[in-house]
């Protein structure tokens, strides 16, 4: 037997899993693209470009906190949780593979935000290729970064866990802007574990708050790396303490 | 199978925490059908798990097939319908189902190939009598508690853990689910089966294990035809607990 070829029936499975999950905001998501389509076609750019702004930014948030929410926390709650590690699923394993298929549905709904938004480039003429690559950028950043979040507060047992992760995403947002102005080593240690807004800034090219002492994409990958060695330590003991 | 008990202890934590097996020692060869009663909290529920490996005993050795239950069930060969389930109201019955074959492949303990057919034959073996298609949101109580147990049979197991499993059925699904029991018993699965209504099971197995003051006791009843003939086996003060 293959086992990439299990391990792919496996991720194919769960990829259209999470788009039968959540169709409406996959819609609203598409069909939006779409709008911002049709103003830049009968002339109404500027509707055009902010239509076409805020199904980046919002959707990059929505995107990582609905794809993702629940991955491991309903199965706690459920008592699912049960049925597959009595199949001799190893859990960690197992959710680590679900947390991928879930993160490349995620990329394949930015994609395809993306290739529905391309027209506004040409032939529409309302975007430039650097706006598009902007948008890019953001969706993959931005969606990438809060689903690992919200794979964290789900794999350590949080009934609510997109609110949790949200309410980090708030309060940390409100304490980075408080502290942004603040020099010295242990605010930048500090920096490295509250949402990165500076960061995204500077991806999205709106330039940061202030001069940041690490760059946007070791934040992005430091932020990405220690949500997932929190959320995979925490699998260990909540997965215990439920079965 | 081979299942071996070597003077087990088990705790369990209601509260506070207290001892429900004290040094119980028990052998089961051949596949059998099994009832374990006893009280509400007595530690039915803690002894399942026990055996499915998910938990481990104070002291003694527990081995399926001279293996660990945590090793045994590694293997796929293990079914447990646990007694508090609530399964995934967004999917369907086929998706649920196809998710749980799933973490068996993942593992490499089934073949996709052999997955459908898998599939198929679980749901006949739960009772599944209704459309695998229908969302698990419009299922009733005894509809969600047939597709469990379908679930806990990806694929046929070698061991079969039963938890109340009775539970939100009506008296006719009741006795299908009986007869579904001896069949499993006859194609090679040992099933044991935990209720505190032994009037529910005893018809059902060909041996009672009666938890009752720490102790765990094995009775052969395979020759009783009735109820009344079973209660006859009993020593008194069981007889009067239950």
């Amino acid at each position: 037997m293959s086992s990439w070829r299990s391990v792919s029936l496996f991720g194919l499975a769960e990829i259209v899993g999470v788009w039968r999950r959540s169709p409406r905001l996959l819609g609203v998501l598409f069909s939006a693209a779409l709008v911002a389509n049709g103003f830049a076609a009968v002339g109404r750019a500027e509707i055009a470009r902010e239509i076409a702004d805020q199904v980046a930014v919002v959707g990059a948030l929505v995107l990582g906190i609905a794809s993702m929410s629940g991955i491991v926390s309903d199965d706690l709650q459920t008592g699912v949780v049960n049925m597959w590690a009595q199949k001799g699923a190893r859990l960690r394993q197992f959710y680590l593979l679900l947390f991928l298929c879930r993160m490349t549905a995620i990329l394949l709904v930015a994609c395809g935000l993306l290739a529905l938004m391309s027209p506004l480039v040409w032939p529409l003429g309302v975007l430039e290729v650097s706006n598009l690559g902007t948008y890019a950028s953001y969706l993959f950043v931005v969606a990438g970064l809060v689903s690992t979040i919200v794979f964290a507060m789900s794999a350590a047992g949080l009934p609510r866990d997109s609110i949790g992760a949200v309410a980090y995403i708030v309060v940390s947002t409100l304490l980075a802007m408080r502290v942004a102005t603040y020099d010295g080593v242990r605010w930048e240690v500090l920096r490295l574990f509250l949402f990165p807004i500076d960061s995204i800034f500077a991806v999205t090219g709106n330039g940061g708050l202030r001069d940041e002492a690490f760059s946007p994409a070791f934040v992005f990958f430091f932020q990405c790396s220690a949500w997932i060695a929190f959320g995979v330590f925490m699998l260990k003991r909540s997965t215990r303490q439920y079965l | 199978m081979d299942l071996l008990v070597r003077d087990v202890t088990v705790g369990i934590r209601d509260g506070r925490f207290q001892r429900a097996l004290f040094q119980c020692s028990l052998r089961v060869e051949g596949p059998r059908t099994i009832a374990l009663v006893g009280e509400n909290g007595v530690g039915k529920t803690t002894f399942l798990r026990i055996l499915a490996g998910f938990a481990a005993p104070l002291d003694g050795s527990i081995t399926i097939n001279g293996v660990t239950p945590s090793k045994f069930r590694e293997g796929n060969a293990l079914g447990l319908l646990p007694e508090r389930l609530s399964l995934p109201e967004s999917l369907s019955g086929y998706d649920f189902l196809r998710k749980v074959s799933l973490a068996g492949v993942v593992n490499g303990r089934v073949s996709p190939a052999a997955m459908e057919d898998s599939i198929a034959d679980a749901a006949v073996r739960g009772g599944v009598d209704f459309p695998l298609t229908k969302r698990i949101a419009t299922l009733s109580n005894g509809m969600r508690q047939r597709l469990s147990l379908a679930a806990s049979m990806l694929p046929l197991p070698v061991l079969l853990l039963l938890d109340e499993p009775e539970s939100g059925l009506d008296p006719v699904q009741r006795a299908n689910l009986r007869t579904r029991i001896k069949t499993m018993e006859k194609d090679g699965t040992t099933v044991i089966v935990s209720s505190h209504d032994i009037s529910g099971v005893c018809l059902t197995a060909s041996e009672l294990w009666l938890i009752h003051r720490e102790r765990l006791t094995s009775i052969d009843i395979s020759q009783c035809e009735s109820l009344t003939d079973v209660m006859s086996r009993l020593p008194n003060e069981w007889r009067a607990s239950l």
